[in-house]
């Protein structure tokens, strides 16, 4: 019985820990590689289940087309915004960047509750049963967020090691100038980092929103999260982001079974101030980042 | 190869260049010395598209540059080798000399044209092999300055800038760094060679300027330079 507990609590812990890893892993690879604190990750992950949403429901998509089609429009979405806001600003002071990325925050926020409303959206998807292991019950869409998620963060890491713009993405955030004159096209790389970035949020969005009721405040909560997970895993490191996620996932859950739910905030805090106090630099993190 | 002329440069207020003329022809030595604040990073920055002149002009190959992006100014064959090395420490030796190779931005790889360039300066480096998958924030700055200079010769370039590359090394290992310079000078590579350490540096050079205050007073021969009082007195410490 305790050991159900335990196993039930873990799988929430796992599947809600992949959804702050995919969330918090785009947020780090934007700080870490273009310095931009984004306010508005978290609504990228909202707009993700949003579109999600209206392609089902308005152009009668299934979930498997609609999932990838609503990654890609927000995406595009990300592409433009940082094409025209955010590009122009990166030799500027830092403090403009962090004025763009809140107020679109804001503007997000307020444009979903004016097209749909703040009232909670239900997404059905093809994994609706519900699987028994003993007394362990697991949904089907969240054995797909787990696997899922794991083969996309998986991708993500072999990615960023072995391939020509993975290492690009790194030396980039190690030494922008050192890129530079070795004529590595950083803005190309600022780009595609922060398409990827709000893409692993949006696929988060797309992952998460059926299992959770979709609202437009839950993108705040979202970007609150993954700065924590990023502070956490040591700023801008996405194994770092990786890791502190799934395990803030797992101890929100492990205090949700065997506290309660209302502590499960409090119990993450407690954690995360307490890897401070002994790693400053988070998890992974570098030490005197540049 | 190179020619700049009359170069100006400001940073804000500060005029850091003033008037800067430096040539160096195909496969030439030259060095360029000067004190602290002189403005010599400032010139080898312009030379790649990091700043722009607020008066002059940079010819390469008989190109204007001026204006141009960095990564052109590397396909035109001119390679930096930055002050303070600036290896990607968390990266491999390895994963340095691939990000300088590789620099267009895409997925495929020419792997077969990497490991033909690796094979070509492994000569001048004979124990990078050895080191290719050690993190390169881990090695000796005498190690370090070897895989920075490995690094910019992954472009095969036909002219190497060096901003102090002996900086912070012993006698021993500026010899070193020092004698690979002559060995790539030697192969018809044309090297502007910026150092603080002015006898090293006018000892293997064909030419050389002295950089006053963002103005080049003196050029000549090196060898002349090495006996010309001023030099001897500003510089030499004689
Ligand atoms: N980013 C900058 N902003 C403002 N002033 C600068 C900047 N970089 C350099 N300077 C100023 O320009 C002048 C020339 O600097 P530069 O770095 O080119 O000198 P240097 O000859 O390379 O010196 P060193 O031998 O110490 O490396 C100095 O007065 C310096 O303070
Ligand atoms: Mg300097």
């Amino acid at each position: 019985m305790e050991l159900d507990i335990f196993l039930q609590q873990l799988l929430n812990g796992l599947t809600i820990g992949v959804g702050y890893a995919l969330v918090a892993g785009g947020l780090a690879a934007i700080f870490g590689i273009m310095r931009i604190v984004n306010f508005a990750h978290g609504e990228f992950f909202m707009i993700g289940g949003y579109a999600l949403y209206y392609a089902m429901a308005v152009l009668g998509l299934p979930y498997f087309a609609a999932g990838p089609l609503a990654v890609l429009a927000v995406v595009a979405v990300g592409y433009l915004v940082q094409r025209l806001t955010i590009e122009p600003l990166m030799e500027a002071d830092p403090l403009n960047t962090l004025l763009v990325t809140f107020a679109l925050s804001l503007f997000i926020f307020h444009s979903v509750v004016v097209v749909a409303g703040s009232s909670g959206r239900n997404i059905d998807t093809p994994f609706e049963d519900v699987i028994t292991l003993g007394n362990v019950i697991l949904t089907e869409q969240k054995l797909f967020v787990m696997l899922g998620g794991l083969l996309i963060l998986g991708a993500l890491a072999v990615f960023l090691a072995y391939t020509p713009i993975g290492k690009q993405m790194r030396a980039t955030a190690e030494n922008r100038y050192a890129a530079t004159i070795l004529g590595i096209d950083v803005r190309r790389v600022d780009r595609f980092t922060f398409g990827l970035g709000i893409g692993l949020a949006a696929v988060a969005g797309v992952l998460i929103a059926p299992i959770t009721p979709l609202v437009p405040a839950v993108g705040a909560s979202y970007t609150l999260k993954a700065f924590a997970v990023i502070v956490l895993g040591g700023m801008g490191s996405i194994p770092g982001a990786i890791i502190a996620g799934t395990g803030l996932g797992l101890v929100e859950a492990l205090t949700a079974g065997y506290l309660s739910s209302a502590w499960k905030d409090g119990v993450a805090f407690v954690v995360l101030i307490t890897v401070l106090l002994t790693r400053p630099t988070g998890l992974l993190g570098k030490g005197g980042a540049h | 190869m190179l020619e700049i002329d009359e170069l100006a440069i400001n940073y804000d207020q500060v005029e850091a260049v003033r008037k800067v003329s430096i040539a160096v022809g195909a496969g030439e030595m030259v060095a360029l010395i000067g004190a602290n604040g002189a403005g010599k990073t400032t010139v080898l920055h312009s030379v790649m598209g990091l700043l722009k002149p607020k008066a002059g002009t940079i010819r390469l190959k008989g190109e204007n540059i001026v204006g141009a992006p960095s990564k052109r100014i590397l396909d035109l064959g001119v390679a930096l080798v930055p002050e303070g090395r600036q290896l990607f420490g968390h990266l491999s030796v390895l994963e340095n000399l691939e990000v300088g190779y590789a620099r267009k931005f895409g997925i495929r790889f020419d792997r077969a044209g990497f490991e033909g360039r690796v094979a070509k300066i492994d000569a001048y480096f004979p124990r990078i092999r050895e080191r290719l998958k050690q993190t390169s924030g881990t090695l000796s700055g005498g190690e370090q300055q070897m895989v920075a200079i490995a690094r910019a010769l992954m472009s095969d370039p036909d002219i190497l800038l060096l901003d102090e590359p002996s900086l912070g090394l012993s006698p021993i290992m500026m010899d070193t760094v020092l004698d690979l310079l002559v060995q790539l000078h030697g192969e018809g590579m044309a090297i502007l060679l910026v150092e603080q350490n002015a006898r090293a540096a006018l000892r293997i050079s064909e030419r050389a300027y002295v950089l006053d205050s963002g103005v080049t007073t003196l050029n000549g021969r090196a060898r002349a330079l090495l006996r010309d009082p001023r030099v001897q007195q500003a510089y030499l410490g004689l």
